[in-house]
Formats: C-alpha cells, sequence, structure tokens
C-alpha cells in the first residue's frame, strides 16, 4: 500500500526526513508517532505528492503520488482544518467531492455517507465557523473521505479537541479500518498511537527510529517492568521479565507492606530511544 | 477545467458570504459613481434642453422670432452660424438646431396666404424626447406670435398690411381677401382677446412649418456626468475584486485549504486557473451590474455594447492577471492585502480612477499611460461615449491583453514557487 525506501527531504540545512524508509500494509492503522518538528507532516505530503523528494522512492497504492489518477484513491485531513469557514457542512463536502469528479446521485449518496459517519447530519445546513472545535475537526476528516479513497491519511486530527470528540474522532478511525481503508495516523500523543494503531513507527530528526506494534515497541525499547514494593516503611525498584516470580520471590524473603508495578510506555519508549521526551 | 470551474464557483459562493468584500466590489463602486455623478453634475446643469439658432433671414421677423426663441424659459438658446449650429448638434453639444430660411420673415408676416413660415430643425435622430419638446416649443412660439398679431394694435396693423398687399390682386380675387379680413375683424372684435390656440387650431393649418433635418451624431463628450463617473465607479470595482480574490489566494495557503486542493487530483495551474476565472467572473458581473444600474436610473446610453462587452473583457483580463501578481507580493493575508493596496491607490490615483482624465494637468495624462487603470477606463469610456471604433479602441485593448498577460504569468510563477514547491 506505502513503500517509502531512503527518503530524504531538506528545507536548506534542515533535513525534514533523513533517509525514511517503512511500508504500510493494506487494511492497517498505522501511526507515526514523534514530537512537533519530527518531520511526520513532512512524510505525510511525500505520500500524497505535495512535495518532492531529494531522494528516494515512494510509492503509494502501486504508483507514483503525483499522478491525478493516483490521488483520487488518497484523502487527506490536513492538520490545519482545512475547511471553508463560511460554507456549509454539506458545500464543504460538495465542493470536495466535486473536485474528484462526483456528481449528481453520487454526489448526494456520498456526501450523506460522510455526514452520517461523522455524525454531523443534523447540523449540515449549518456555516462551519458556528461549530465547536471538535465538529470542525470531524467535519475535516469527513471531508477526507467523502469520496471513499482507498488510502486516508490523518495529520494529527485531534489536536485542540475535547475528550469526548476525541473519543468520536477514535471511532471514525477504526470505523475506517473496518470498512478496509488503509489509515496512517500521525500523532504525538502515545495514547492514541497505542489505542489506535495496529503498528507504531517512531521517528524524530527525520528519522525512523523504531517501527512494530505498540507492545513490540514496548517489549523491544522500553526496558524490563519495574516492580515496587515497600516493607518496614522502605521502597525497593527491582526491574523484571518476570514481574509474578520476583514478587513471590520477595514475598519469601520478609513480609511486604505494599507494592505495585510499572509497565513501559511508548512515552518510555521515546525517552530510551531519544533521551528525551515526546512533548520536549 | 472541470474542477477549475468548480473551484471558481466555490469562490464565487464565499464571494457572496462575505459582506465586506461585496461592499468593496459593488457598494463602494456605485457609492462613489453616485456622488461623484451628482457632484459633477451640480454645476451649470439646468436640465432644459439646450439648443443653437442660426438667423439666415436677419429680418424684423426673424430677429423677433429669434428673440421670442431665447426668451423662452423652457429652453436654452444661443446664436450661432448656420455651420456652427449644425456641427454642435452632430457633435452632441447641442439637442438642435433651429434654422431660420430667408424669406421667414415675409412669409411669417403674410399668415393666411403664401409660402407659410417655416424653419428647419436639425435634430439628433437619437434624441427623441427633447425633439418632440422642442418641436412642440416651436409651435407655441408660433401661435403665441399669431396670437399677439391677431389682438390690439397688433391687429389692426396686420391687416392693414394684408390689405396693401393683396391690393395688387385681380378685382374678385381681392375683394374676396377683403371680405375674409373684414369678417376676421369683425369676429375677433366680437370675440375679445383671441387666443393662439383658437387662431391656429383649425383643420391642419399651422402658423409655422417645421422641417426635420436629422444629423450623423459623432459624441466627442459624455452625455452627462455619470458617464464619466460609472466608468470609474467599474475600476473601483475591478480593484475591490482583485483585491478579495489575491487576499483569498493567500488565505487558501495560510488555512490549509490549499493543502487540500494540491492533495485532490487538481494541478497546480488548474487551481491558479479557478482561482483567476472567479476573479475574471466577479469583475464581469460587478461591472454589468454598475452599467446596468447607470442605465436604467443615470440614462447613460452605451455607445456601443458590442465593443464595452470586448473593453471589459480585456479590462478583466488585465486585472486578472494583476491579482494573481499581487497574491504573489506576500505569505499572508495581512501583507497581501497591504502590498495590493499599496500598489493599486497610485495606478487608480495616477489613471483616471480618482480624478478623470480629461481634467488632469498635460503632465498627469503623460504619466497616466504608466497605469493600466487609464488603458481601461480609456476602452470602457470609448464604448460608453468617446465613440471610439474597434481601431480606436485596439491600442487599448492590446495594452490591457498585454498587461494581463505578463502579470498571471510573473505572478503565477512566484506564487507556485512559494506554493507549490
Amino acid at each position: 500500500m506505502i513503500e517509502l525506501t531512503d527518503v530524504r527531504k531538506s528545507y536548506g540545512a534542515t533535513k525534514a526526513l533523513d533517509g525514511l524508509s517503512l511500508s504500510v500494509a493494506r487494511g492497517e492503522i498505522f501511526g507515526l508517532l514523534g514530537p512537533n518538528g519530527a518531520g511526520k507532516s513532512t512524510a505525510m505530503h511525500v505520500l500524497v505528492g505535495l512535495l518532492r523528494p531529494d531522494a528516494g522512492t515512494v510509492r503509494v497504492l502501486g504508483g507514483d503520488p503525483t499522478t491525478a489518477a493516483l490521488r483520487n484513491r488518497i484523502g487527506i485531513a490536513p492538520q490545519s482544518l482545512a475547511l471553508y469557514e463560511e460554507l456549509t457542512a454539506r458545500e464543504n463536502l460538495a465542493f470536495y467531492a466535486r473536485l474528484y469528479g462526483l456528481s449528481g446521485r453520487r454526489l448526494d449518496d456520498a456526501i450523506d455517507g460522510a455526514l452520517d459517519f461523522v455524525r454531523l447530519t443534523d447540523r449540515q445546513h449549518d456555516r462551519a465557523v458556528t461549530y465547536s472545535g471538535g465538529m470542525q475537526r470531524r467535519l475535516n476528516i469527513a471531508c477526507a473521505i467523502v469520496h471513499s479513497p482507498e488510502l486516508v491519511l490523518l495529520d494529527e486530527p485531534t489536536v485542540g479537541v475535547d475528550p469526548q470528540s476525541r473519543n468520536a474522532i477514535f471511532d471514525n478511525v477504526l470505523a475506517l479500518r473496518a470498512r478496509g481503508t488503509t489509515v496512517l495516523y500521525t500523532t504525538h500523543y502515545m495514547e492514541e498511537a497505542e489505542r489506535l494503531c495496529d503498528r507504531v513507527g517512531i521517528v524524530d530528526h527525520g528519522k525512523l527510529l523504531a517501527i512494530d506494534t505498540a507492545p513490540g515497541l514496548v517489549h523491544a525499547h522500553g526496558g524490563k517492568p519495574r516492580l515496587f514494593v515497600r516493607r518496614n516503611g522502605s521502597e525497593e525498584e527491582v526491574a523484571t521479565d518476570d514481574p509474578l516470580a520476583t514478587l513471590n520471590a520477595l514475598a519469601r524473603e520478609a513480609p511486604l507492606d505494599s507494592f505495585h508495578l510499572e509497565r513501559a510506555t511508548l512515552e518510555q519508549v521515546f525517552l530510551n530511544l531519544t533521551g528525551r521526551s515526546l512533548r520536549d | 477545467m472541470n474542477r477549475s470551474l468548480v473551484l471558481a464557483r466555490k469562490d464565487l459562493l464565499l464571494l457572496f458570504r462575505n459582506r465586506a468584500a461585496l461592499f468593496f466590489a459593488m457598494g463602494w463602486p456605485v457609492l462613489t459613481a453616485v456622488l461623484f455623478g451628482f457632484a459633477f453634475s451640480g454645476d451649470g446643469e439646468t436640465g432644459k434642453p439646450r439648443i443653437s439658432v442660426a438667423d439666415l433671414d436677419a429680418s424684423d421677423g426673424s430677429r423677433a422670432f429669434v428673440a421670442q426663441l431665447k426668451a423662452m424659459p423652457e429652453l436654452e438658446v444661443d446664436v450661432q452660424e448656420q455651420g456652427a449650429a449644425t456641427e454642435l448638434v452632430r457633435t452632441g453639444k447641442r439637442a438642435a438646431a433651429v434654422l431660420v430660411p430667408k424669406g421667414y420673415g415675409d412669409s411669417a408676416r403674410r399668415l393666411f396666404y403664401g409660402a407659410p413660415a417655416e424653419v428647419e430643425l436639425v435634430v439628433d435622430p437619437a434624441r427623441k424626447a427633447e425633439q418632440a419638446m422642442i418641436q412642440g416649443m416651436l409651435q407655441k412660439l408660433a401661435g403665441e406670435r399669431l396670437a399677439s398679431a391677431m389682438g390690439g394694435k397688433g391687429r389692426g396693423a396686420w391687416l392693414a398690411q394684408a390689405r396693401r398687399d393683396v391690393a395688387s390682386l385681380p378685382e374678385g380675387d381681392r375683394a374676396s381677401f377683403d371680405g375674409f379680413f373684414d369678417s376676421l375683424d369683425a369676429f375677433l372684435t366680437q370675440q375679445g382677446e383671441a387666443t393662439g390656440a383658437s387662431a391656429g387650431g383649425g383643420g391642419g393649418w399651422q402658423p409655422l412649418v417645421v422641417t426635420m433635418r436629422d444629423v450623423e451624431v459623432v459624441r466627442r463628450g459624455p452625455r452627462n456626468a455619470f458617464a464619466i463617473t460609472f466608468p470609474q465607479g467599474m475600476l473601483w470595482a475591478i480593484v475591490g475584486c482583485i483585491m478579495t480574490f489575491a487576499s483569498s489566494l493567500v488565505l487558501e495557503r495560510m488555512q490549509g485549504t490549499l493543502v487540500r486542493l494540491r492533495a485532490s487530483p487538481m494541478s497546480g495551474p488548474a487551481i491558479m486557473l479557478g482561482k483567476s476565472l472567479a476573479c475574471f467572473a466577479a469583475i464581469l458581473g460587478a461591472c454589468t451590474l454598475l452599467v446596468l444600474l447607470a442605465r436604467t436610473v443615470f440614462h447613460v446610453e452605451v455607445g456601443s455594447p458590442a465593443l464595452f462587452v470586448l473593453a471589459l473583457a480585456c479590462a478583466a483580463f488585465a486585472f486578472t492577471g494583476l491579482m494573481m501578481l499581487i497574491a504573489s507580493l506576500g505569505t499572508t493575508v495581512q501583507s497581501v492585502s497591504g502590498a495590493g493596496w499599496a500598489m493599486m491607490m497610485p495606478l487608480m490615483m495616477l489613471g483616471g480612477g480618482m480624478i478623470p482624465l480629461f481634467a488632469m494637468p498635460s503632465w498627469m495624462v503623460a504619466a497616466s499611460d504608466l497605469s493600466p487603470v487609464k488603458w481601461a477606463l480609456v476602452a470602457l469610456e470609448g464604448a460608453v461615449w468617446r465613440g471610439f471604433s474597434l481601431r480606436e479602441m485596439l491600442p487599448a485593448l492590446g495594452v490591457l491583453v498585454a498587461v494581463g498577460t505578463v502579470t498571471f504569468a510573473v505572478g503565477a510563477r512566484r506564487f507556485a514557487s512559494r506554493s507549490f514547491a
């Protein structure tokens, strides 16, 4: 579905992509996790042919994403709200759908479907400027999927939205996978990557540092789970691959007052890989 | 092309939803055209038809006729030589010219016999309403003269002269006339003061024959002040449109919609074409509404509708190119707007968008050649009131097409390098 091989892109002295290679399978939700400025959006722009790489090869849906025929099969929801605020939701969707060649009954059906998908049918005739941030984000996604693309690129789709809208967007992303749509999802929120993505690629400074399932990344780069035990007023920390066996062994030595276990997260993975936090 | 039309349609819809943009594209131009139109037509505008009169007879009768004509409050009359009077009509500066031919004085004096008194009315065939009014005024004047001749002392003098005129006729004829004069005198005495209407109202007889002659009018001046101010208003509408669309092009880039457009099957040139089509259509629409308003409310006649369409299309093309250039001058709406107004205001001032070209000092007229506003105004005015032929209009159209081509090419290249790299 997506094949990036040693892709490089620089803006002057700044390397936005520095030998990025990855592949995404059909029907997969693939997450690109990294802090702001890591190169996620640049990678996305390369994938839809908005940017030509300085070096490397880009294959999307088996072809060159700069061709019009291939772009017909891709949808994108940019990080900024790419909406016309003075148009209604229906007018926004109609405009974008027409750009993809839809007309007549197919156009109406596509708009109705997209509105229903993001649950904005009852507000379809209101101008986008009157929507809450979460509703605008959902409309942004609807505009990306109105032409039923095979590949959808969602660039930080939950930035600045309330928890309720965020959950609604999560449902939308999972529904896309259920339809068989491939999703490339960029985020700097590790919880989103863990919750939604089949696989996650961790990027920083334009490089792919690691790629695997979220548990696989944690297992490979997060370090051992840490067991914290408290007895006789003092606390001990033990790193262990088998917390249960370790806990039993510690309990046999002397009675425990309390204990808790901390497993590594993608945040920890990122910290271990880069030496800094995702939110730095 | 289809996708460009979709984009243009969306932009026009957004224009209609933007009240401020609509005001600058339509409201402000109408305001300036109407206010300045009234201001310019305030001095010397009497509302009376202006006519010239040429006295070729130079008799007492014709001089009296001219004097009475000049005294009519409904008309503004000046005395000219025959050629000058006709030329004033031909150049559209007078509604008509009254030529009083040789022999008028004798004919007017005879009244009921011999050839009737006659004047020639040289008219602009396009000014039907004024023509009918002037004709009526001349008949009214003749009626008043007849009433004057038939009443009081004037009647005695006229009858005495009439009896002398017919004295040389054969006996039978002379007796008939004398009988008629006696009856007329008795009747008018009995009726008291006779009126011109009663005297002139019988069976098709007229106290004055007015012969009409049309002249082919060559208009070199505007019909009224609105013919000047509405083309200027159109330029303001054009500027309002190009500033709106230049800003909207940059706004697409700023708000992220350009990313989505570029990720669609639409090419970069197709996006710029769509924007340009919207701007072009908005200019045509705004100017068409202005010219309809000028025509229906302010009686501005478009001399050549075909040439007007051509001039408007070329002006829209030129300024659409300028729109693209302005859009490439900055990276934010604020910077593009600032740069755009900084560019357009001097061009408007220099090109006649504020001060009419004919009111400019000669050095400014020469300098105005540098402004595309001037060429757009010349072309539009050429079609509206300057009476241009296509050949006369071609230089202005050529400049506009050249300006549009160059500015579009430069602007599109600059914008593309910033947005589609």
